[in-house]
């Protein structure tokens, strides 16, 4: 039996004046790697950071493993559900150690002592992440793939079935995406975590998620596995591109090809590569 | 025309509008419009809506120059007041513009500022207070005054300013094609160093000539040109001209209410301009911090390989040396091993006197060092300190109100009265950025705000009151001086509630150096920790401020020094901080003791000018 780990109803999302997200349902499935996407500006980051309690909504309820986020306390929201905000900074000096320490302030009381179960999850948090070398090198001396792992690794500590992250990948080069990607896909096969991420790249999304939300005009456009979802329609109407949809060589995932004006090397007009088909 | 010669031949009452009002008028028109073109120019070129001559600290610079020339130099530079204030306003001017960097955030700009001019009109206190004859005629002046004996102080102003404002608008346009931005600029082809150099110039010209004639005055550089640039007025020429003339109303204006206020007495204009300006730097500062609220400072700090141990152990010795050696002081001398074995600490005189005082001074060390912790914690900023939120000027607004209202009063009320005047002054920055859940940048910047508000209140008061100065420099400065043990037991009683309280917040104020939203991610309650920890530091500065006046710094000495000691961990951070903070203020109470005796220097200013360097060097690093 699967339970929804995160519902949302009528959710109204917005600063000041200006609505970001207009009466939005959404259903976050349990065990599984779901991915917003949608243009600049469209909302994903708000909705992503309503879901982990950091922005307040102006109408809705969102449900988290069947209560009220709003109705439960903010620790115990925090043993539940982890978020990693978008780049995140922290103080100089600090040592890998010391930050990823921080992920069990919410099992933590006024005078409670440091146990042997947050030791060993802190210390699972750094093998998960490969940062066991490198737990007392001081934060801002990693690269920066090294550094997302020690905030993942943060968020890990933390112990919690349902870990958001806004952004993981921004600011890193290809190697590192990837790198960082795989950790969190390793995550959800082996420790069947919940994870729910903002991605900006189309294609890496298709590949890693399970389930592809594209959000538009304050609202959900399509959602579903993406060899369903995504299409040449989807991509015109959410961003505002014309584009070509075929198969990942390697995965057989959905692949995004741009239009555009660029050099042309093959004799062939952009129209013939065929519409897209999912391998089964 | 007639009427004008008939007048003048006949009555010598004229003389008076001629010779004393007049030029106070054309000064004043002068001066404002000075003053706002200054800032029109230093905001476009830190491209930032908080920059003036006093918010950068430049009116400060100048004004302790010319104070310092009449001690150091009567004969020479003395007579060259201009000379002396552009030096001075140059000179602050290149050190804020060395501690902020290339950079120019809005906000790093606003804090450092505000941290110069601090330092600078503390030095500038402290020459005061030492050098009471020398500058006694000097404190209206100090304050910003349009007071003018004659027409030579319009001879002298009229063609610097006018040189000033003629230069600004022959730069007009380069001006405008450099608020978009330096790169744009240089790729239109326009020499941006040259630009900003001549801007630079001007500014600090037009600055140093109002300073030299007229004192410091704030704010007016900071208003004229935002009314300006509200009313949808574009372009740099039409900016510079529409603020002239805006500054030189506000500041007539200004002028006619402090006249108004106290008719026959003159309250400084520049205090007049604060009181009316503060209000509006809070809207400003508002504006500002809500646009760059997403951008978040950091705390700093080395992880040295010191062993914690070692540390707190090698305080607790040199609290204790610093202890005894204070102790041993007095009346010129130090006791010789004979009096200590005579038990000479026994003695009634130094048993009433000397020992509360240094008692008195270690826990208020204490206290400082720990409300400086709170803050910084909270403001995730490494400037934060007493001084910053308010704490300091609304507790001593509040003592100066105190004493003008009840005259008569017992003066073991006042700390009661600086305490209220302190919780008040937290309480509009708490209540005024309460939708942003106290948000760090928007509380330093009202912080800012408000203790200007403050300073003025005390200024004005000053002069209300007709208190001998030197009497009210004293306990603004901060003093040590004659402590009893019943005054002990008012910060013993507080230290031994707050301190513990601040213990208990050492995982929260771990966690709040992440920023809001991995705080909140990790279970935290972000608005509840910012409001508790921000109580517990209020407490501690008002107690602070109530029993010695206004004794900045170490709120920000220690906690730094610590830091880089042993890293941001709180657990140790506080212990040490706490250590750290009361040895300094009781080694600034016996250096203010010894340099001068039998004369004593207040121990807030010993911590000015001694923490000067360090605190140049800190603003340079973070």
């Amino acid at each position: 039996m699967k339970r929804e780990a995160i519902v949302a109803n009528e959710l109204t999302l917005g600063y000041d004046e200006k609505v970001v997200i207009d009466q939005l349902d959404l259903e976050i499935p349990t065990g599984e790697i779901t991915v917003f996407i949608g243009g600049n500006g469209c909302g994903k980051s708000t909705l992503l950071r309503s879901l982990a309690r950091l922005l307040k909504p102006q109408a809705g309820t969102i449900i988290l493993e069947g209560k009220s986020i709003h109705k439960q306390s903010t620790k115990d929201v925090a043993k539940q559900l982890a978020i990693l905000p978008q780049g995140p900074e922290a103080p100089e000096g600090l040592t890998v150690m010391q930050l990823v320490k921080q992920g069990r302030f919410p099992y933590q009381g006024l005078f409670s002592q440091w146990t042997k179960k947050d030791e060993e999850k802190v210390q699972n948090a750094l093998k998960a992440t490969h940062l066991t070398e490198l737990a007392d090198r001081p934060v801002d001396s990693l690269s920066g793939g090294q550094r997302q792992r020690a905030w993942i690794a943060m968020t890990l500590a933390q112990d919690t079935d349902i870990i958001l992250l806004d952004e993981p990948t921004t600011y890193l080069d290809m190697t590192h995406q990837i790198e960082i990607l795989d950790l969190l896909f390793e995550l959800n096969e082996t420790e069947n975590r919940t994870i729910v991420m903002v991605l900006h790249d189309l294609n890496l999304a298709c590949r890693y998620a399970h389930h592809i939300i594209a959000i538009q005009d304050q609202g959900i456009y399509a959602q579903g596995k993406p060899e369903d979802v995504i299409s040449c329609e989807l991509v015109r109407d959410v961003f505002k591109m014309e584009c070509q949809v075929t198969a990942d060589p390697l995965f057989g995932t959905p692949l995004c090809i741009p239009h555009g004006r660029g050099r042309c090397i093959v004799k062939q007009e952009v129209d013939s590569f065929g519409p897209y088909k999912a391998l089964s | 025309m007639t009427l004008l010669t008939e007048v003048w031949s006949v009555g010598r009452v004229q003389d008076v509008v001629v010779g004393l009002r007049l030029p106070r008028v054309i000064i004043g028109i002068l001066a404002g419009g000075a003053l706002a073109v200054a800032g029109v120019l230093l905001q476009t070129i830190t491209k930032n809506p908080l920059a003036s001559a006093s918010t950068l600290g430049m009116n400060a610079g100048a004004h302790l120059f010319v104070i310092g020339s009449i001690v150091f130099f009567p004969a020479t530079l003395g007579s060259y007041p201009f000379l002396v204030a552009f030096l001075g306003a140059a000179t602050a001017a290149i050190l804020v513009m060395m501690l902020v960097g290339k950079a120019m955030e809005p906000v790093r700009v606003a804090l450092t500022g505000m941290v110069v001019a601090l330092l600078f009109s503390s030095i500038t206190g402290s020459l005061q207070l030492i050098f009471e004859n020398e500058t006694n005629g000097l404190f209206l002046w100090g304050a910003g005054t349009l007071v003018q004996l004659d027409w030579s102080g319009v001879q002298f102003a009229t063609g610097l300013i006018m040189l000033g404002v003629v230069v600004a608008l022959l730069n007009a346009r380069s001006l405008d094609v450099l608020t978009l931005g330096e790169d744009v600029a240089t790729s239109l082809g326009q020499p941006v160093t040259r630009v900003k150099g001549f801007a630079w110039v001007s500014a600090i010209l037009l600055a140093a000539t109002t300073v030299s004639v007229v004192g410091p005055i704030g704010f007016v550089g900071l208003i004229a040109p935002h009314l300006v640039r509200m009313m949808g007025i574009k372009g740099h020429r039409a900016i510079l001209i529409h603020s002239f003339l805006w500054g030189a109303i506000l500041l007539i204006v200004a002028d006619i209410l402090a006249r108004w206020i106290q008719p026959g007495q003159e309250i400084p204009v520049g205090a007049m301009t604060a009181l009316i300006g503060g209000p509006w730097l809070m809207y400003l500062a508002y504006k500002t911090g809500r646009k760059h609220s997403r951008r978040q400072t950091k705390l700093g700090g080395n992880v040295v390989a010191a062993p914690f141990s070692l540390l707190v152990a090698g305080s607790v010795a040199l609290a204790l040396g610093v202890f005894l050696l204070s102790v041993s002081y007095g009346a010129g001398s130090f006791f010789s091993l004979q009096d200590w074995m005579d038990k000479a600490y026994l003695s009634p005189f130094v048993w009433q006197f000397r020992v509360p005082r240094i008692i008195t001074a270690f826990v208020v060390g204490m206290l400082l060092a720990m409300c400086g912790v709170l803050l910084q914690g909270v403001l995730r900023n490494p400037l934060a300190d007493p001084t910053v939120l308010g704490i300091t000027s609304g507790g001593g607004a509040g003592a100066m109100v105190f004493l003008v209202i009840f005259p008569a009063a017992s003066i073991q009320l006042l700390p009661f009265a600086a305490m209220v005047g302190a919780t008040l002054s937290i309480a509009i920055i708490l209540l005024v950025t309460w939708r942003s859940n106290w948000e760090p940048i928007l509380l330093a910047l009202m912080g800012v705000a408000v203790s200007a508000v403050g300073s003025a209140i005390i200024q004005i008061m000053v002069v209300k009151a007709k208190m001998g100065v030197a009497p009210a420099l004293a306990w603004l400065a901060g003093s040590t001086y004659a402590k009893s043990w019943s005054e002990l037991q008012i910060v013993f009683f507080m230290a031994v509630i707050t301190i513990p309280l601040g213990w208990l917040l050492i995982r929260k104020l771990d966690l709040l150096a992440f920023g809001d939203d991995v705080s909140t991610g990790l279970g935290m309650n972000v608005g509840r920790t910012r409001l508790m920890a921000i109580a517990l530091g209020v407490a501690m500065g008002a107690a602070s401020v109530s029993v010695v006046g206004t004794i900045g710094f170490i709120g920000l000495l220690a906690p730094h020094a610590v830091r880089r000691l042993v890293g941001v961990e709180h657990r140790r951070l506080i212990p040490l901080s706490l250590l750290v903070g009361g040895i300094l203020l009781v080694a600034a109470d016996l250096v203010g003791r010894f340099i001068l005796a039998p004369k004593e220097i207040p121990a807030g200013l010993v911590v000015a000018v001694l923490g000067t360097p360090y605190i140049l060097y800190l603003l340079r690093k973070t």
